[in-house]
């Protein structure tokens, strides 16, 4: 188990250093970042010294290495638009993202999962066909689309939510729904097809024939079972959330790390899209460590291969 | 595959009655659009044009108050000052982005500027009532000789929110702040000129600059004074988020990319302001803040799009006004390019004469634009009124292309940014439209605004590319940085107009000075250095519930905000 845990935190740092490294360079194809934070009116002469001055005339190989030797300390040098330093600016906006992330996840689970297991014990009904149009119809419709659906109609047609911003549970509402949704679309399609695999077997027959109330054939020995596939996708699913996240924050007006990203692009901030990508990188890492670290706990066959 | 923008651009369509249901249908259905979902949006739109006729207040939101008048002019504490109409105890503005910084005389970006003119005051001032030309404010300006200015504060016991007196020091130590290269202000390079800064008494200033200087007036009015003994005791870390000024509001809270919260500073030197407290929230998607706007949380928001007014109008709760902005807008003819077919000023002059840019206002703009006839807008103070647009006349523009030994089909390439401007990409279309109209073959490149920037300053654009710029309210500010041929952003060299505009530049008497920026906006508008388009128009959505003039110097000072009487006539876009 030890020697597992050590080959994935290795893979891990290995993804950390592959995304530090690439968004470094990507982000330098995208063009002079002076021209977008220097007024207008900078004259050309002007516009060479800043570039001087803050490094960008130097060789890309010598940037990088003042990058990447930054980087480590979890210095990523000094926002261009804000004049703060870009850790600052990413680490500040996680809780935002985090309260977003843990709101959508927690419906997606909530909501999700029972419609898997609807669906999967009334195989077949009216129940069974509803979910799977709702696990359509949430996979299918982009989530900003339906954010604006919600707006229209809870806060300007109803008037029961208030459009956007973070601060009140009520905001917090509309935007972790429009998130979740795809998600739980996701886990009711896959909870249904894992369930649908153990309700078959010969243990659950067993279960059943000794007499077991179906209640608890269902939930302590098909679900259980059936819960292993769904700890993969959870990590998965994390990615998923956090990607999402930089539109429904755009959308909404929720102060999180994809906002700040998204700024940060439209503007070449470079520090902070690298502190950001960064931070990505490592959630994103973590997530899918603990994943396999608990997947090899329920199921030692892993630990093996 | 459809992007967000796709989406979101159908959606708006049918919310301002731009496309039936039935064609809504269809293009969603194109996209790829569930039928489900279609049918959901129909259903929330429909819901919204329901309640559109109902004025009743938002309830349910915690945060949703908008804008309500005192319930009595006494509650209001006896501001008389404020004139008739009492007082507002909230007033919120919805603005796209967050200050950068609340510090000011640091960074040039308008959003933080619209804000931080709220909590401080400029030492000049540009005056609606005095045709947008710099006055007096803080300070007023006289100049003693070619070389020197001096600065008188206007009034005596000016102080700032924290009680600390505004004098000549001030003053001093704000221009020392932006001159400080460790500061990193964006207004360093603005102010090199000066050499010298003299406290003369408590009430005067004296600046020697190195060369004359005669733009003095217009940097002044973007200079905010901050209280020296505070930024002195408690640094610029601290200050750039506590910000005290000697502005109409004061400071209260601060939340990045959240809200600003000001309130009222009674003890304001011209009286106190009708608004108690005024928040500016940050709602990034148009479409959420007009949201926001339609559901009565917050009550004044920019740049509405042409093809949202209606919806604006009609709502019951808010309407659109609209002001020519002195922002301007227009094609660059590049002639200082090897090969560019631009070079040839008959080739210039035909694309002017070619296209029907009234017509181009009227059908992409539906009117909310302003024609310009030569380089500056008829609201720049320094524009030169005897210069007439081109007239629209095809034959003549063939006749003078034939002349030029242009080939029908000859391929013109014209760069425009997207989503920078109102309409960019549909008035670039129409702008190809046109001249393709005259033989040309036109290709049109969308670029993402950094790119744009990036190619214009490295001289790769095509033979024409769509700017913007603004505010441009003085003469110098645009003439010397878009007809320089080695400017950053010009694409335009012509050896006589350059010697006119250095002439000029140098010129601190105002009546020669006013004469040698009229000769290069003849010289430019003859030589055809640009197709002249339009001023934009700024189109505010205002809650019913506030009376607001906004200015034509993209200036978001919300000093003069109002109660509106609640039973007058509902008044639809004023027309400029």
């Amino acid at each position: 188990m030890q020697r597992f845990i050590v080959t994935r935190l290795i893979y891990g740092v290995f993804v950390v250093f592959l995304a530090v490294t690439a968004v470094f360079f990507m982000l330098r194809l995208t063009g002079d970042p002076v021209l977008l934070f220097a007024p207008m009116d900078t004259s050309a002469k002007d516009l060479d010294e800043i570039r001087e001055r803050m490094g960008f005339n130097d060789p890309l190989w010598v940037q990088y290495g003042r990058y990447m030797r930054d980087a480590l300390r979890g210095d990523f040098g000094e926002s261009t638009r804000l004049h703060r330093p870009a850790t600052a600016v990413v680490v500040e906006r996680l809780p935002a993202t985090l309260e977003l992330g843990v709101a959508a996840l927690g419906i997606s689970l909530a909501v999700g999962i029972p419609l898997g297991m609807l669906a999967a014990v009334r195989h077949g009904s009216v129940w069974d066909r509803l979910a799977g149009l709702l696990a359509v119809i949430g996979q299918a419709v982009p989530n900003f689309w339906l954010g604006i659906l919600l707006i229209l109609l809870f806060a300007v047609a109803l008037k029961w939510l208030p459009t956007s911003g973070r601060g009140s549970w009520e905001q917090l509402i509309m935007p972790a729904v429009a998130l979740a949704a795809a998600s739980v679309a996701r886990y009711a399609r896959l909870t249904r097809s894992a369930m649908l695999d153990v309700l078959r077997q010969d243990y659950i027959r067993t279960a059943h024939a000794k007499g077991l109330s179906p209640t608890r054939v269902i939930w302590g020995h098909a679900f259980k079972n059936a819960s292993i596939s769904l700890i993969t996708t959870t990590a998965l699913e994390i990615g998923r959330l956090l990607g999402g996240a930089v539109v429904i924050e755009q959308m909404f007006a929720w102060p999180g790390v994809g906002r700040v990203t998204v700024q940060a692009l439209l503007n070449r901030d470079f520090a902070v899209v690298e502190a950001s990508v960064v931070l990505f990188a490592v959630v994103y890492t973590v997530a899918n460590l603990l994943a396999d670290i608990c997947y090899a706990w329920v199921n030692p066959q892993v630990r093996v291969s | 595959m459809a992007t967000p923008r796709e989406f979101n651009g159908i959606i708006y369509d049918l919310l301002t009655g731009r496309v039936s249901r039935r064609e809504f249908i269809k293009r969603a259905g194109a996209l790829g659009l569930s039928a489900t979902s279609i049918a959901a949006i129909l259903a929330a739109c429909g819901g919204g044009e329901e309640e559109a006729t109902s004025t009743g207040s938002s309830g349910g939101s915690s945060r949703g108050t908008g804008a309500t008048p005192s319930a009595s002019p006494a509650a209001s504490g006896g501001s008389g000052a404020t004139g008739s109409g009492g007082t507002l105890d909230r007033v919120v503005v919805a603005l796209g982005a967050d200050a950068r910084t609340l510090m000011p005389n640091t960074i040039v970006d308008a959003t933080t500027t619209w804000q931080l003119e709220n909590i401080f005051d400029p030492v000049l001032r540009r005056d609606p009532d005095n045709n947008f030309k710099v006055g007096p404010w803080l300070g007023e300006l006289t100049s003693i000789d070619d070389l020197t200015w001096e600065i008188k504060i206007v009034k005596e016991g000016i102080k700032f929110h924290n009680g600390e007196p505004f004098d000549a020091e001030a003053i001093k130590v704000s221009l020392e702040y932006a001159l400080d290269p460790a500061n990193k202000s964006h207004y360093l390079e603005r102010w090199k000129p000066i050499t010298e800064i003299t406290v003369v008494d408590p009430m005067t200033v004296r600046l020697k600059t190195s060369e004359p200087y005669p733009i003095m007036p217009t940097r002044l009015a973007e200079l905010y004074p901050i209280p020296p003994k505070y930024l002195a005791e408690k640094g610029i870390e601290y200050v750039s988020q506590n910000p005290v000024g000697t502005g109409p509001f004061k400071f209260k809270e601060w939340v990045r990319d959240e809200h600003l919260l000001l309130e009222q500073n009674p003890d304001y030197w011209r009286g106190p302001v009708a608004v108690k407290e005024l928040e500016f929230r940050y709602i990034p998607e148009f479409a959420s803040r007009l949201s926001a706007l339609l559901a009565g949380e917050v009550d004044i928001i920019k740049d509405v799009p042409v093809d949202a007014i209606e919806r604006v109008n009609s709502s019951g709760v808010a309407r659109a006004i609209e002001i020519p902005s002195s922002r301007i807008n227009y094609v660059a003819l590049v002639n200082n390019r090897e090969g560019s077919i631009m070079a040839d000023k008959r080739v210039r002059q035909a694309i002017n004469y070619g296209v029907n840019v009234d017509a181009i206002i009227e059908g992409v703009f539906q009117g909310h634009a302003t024609r310009m006839a030569g380089a500056l807008s008829k609201i720049n103070p320094e524009v030169d009124p005897s210069i007439e647009p081109y007239p629209y006349d095809p034959e003549k523009a063939k006749q003078l292309l034939e002349e030029a030994g242009i080939q029908p089909g000859t391929q013109i390439v014209l760069d425009s940014p997207q989503g920078r401007y109102p309409m960019d990409t549909d008035a670039a279309q129409a702008i190809a439209a046109e001249l393709e109209q005259l033989g040309f073959r036109v290709q049109v490149q969308y670029n993402e605004w950094g790119t744009h920037l990036d190619k214009i300053v490295n001289r790769r654009t095509g033979d024409a590319f769509y700017l913007g710029w603004g505010p441009a309210l003085d003469a110098e500010g645009t003439l010397r940085y878009l007809f320089v041929g080695d400017s950053t952003y010009s694409g335009y060299t012509n050896p006589e107009v350059e010697k006119l505009i250095a002439e000029a530049s140098k010129t601190v008497n105002p009546e020669r000075r006013q004469e040698l920026w009229n000769q290069v906006q003849r010289a430019v508008w003859e030589d055809a250095g640009w197709l002249f388009l339009w001023q934009q128009h700024d189109i505010y959505g205002v809650s019913n519930k506030v009376e607001w003039t906004p200015r034509v110097d993209e200036s978001l000072f919300l000093g003069t905000v109002k109660p509106r009487q609640a039973s007058g006539p509902k008044t639809g876009p004023k027309h400029g």
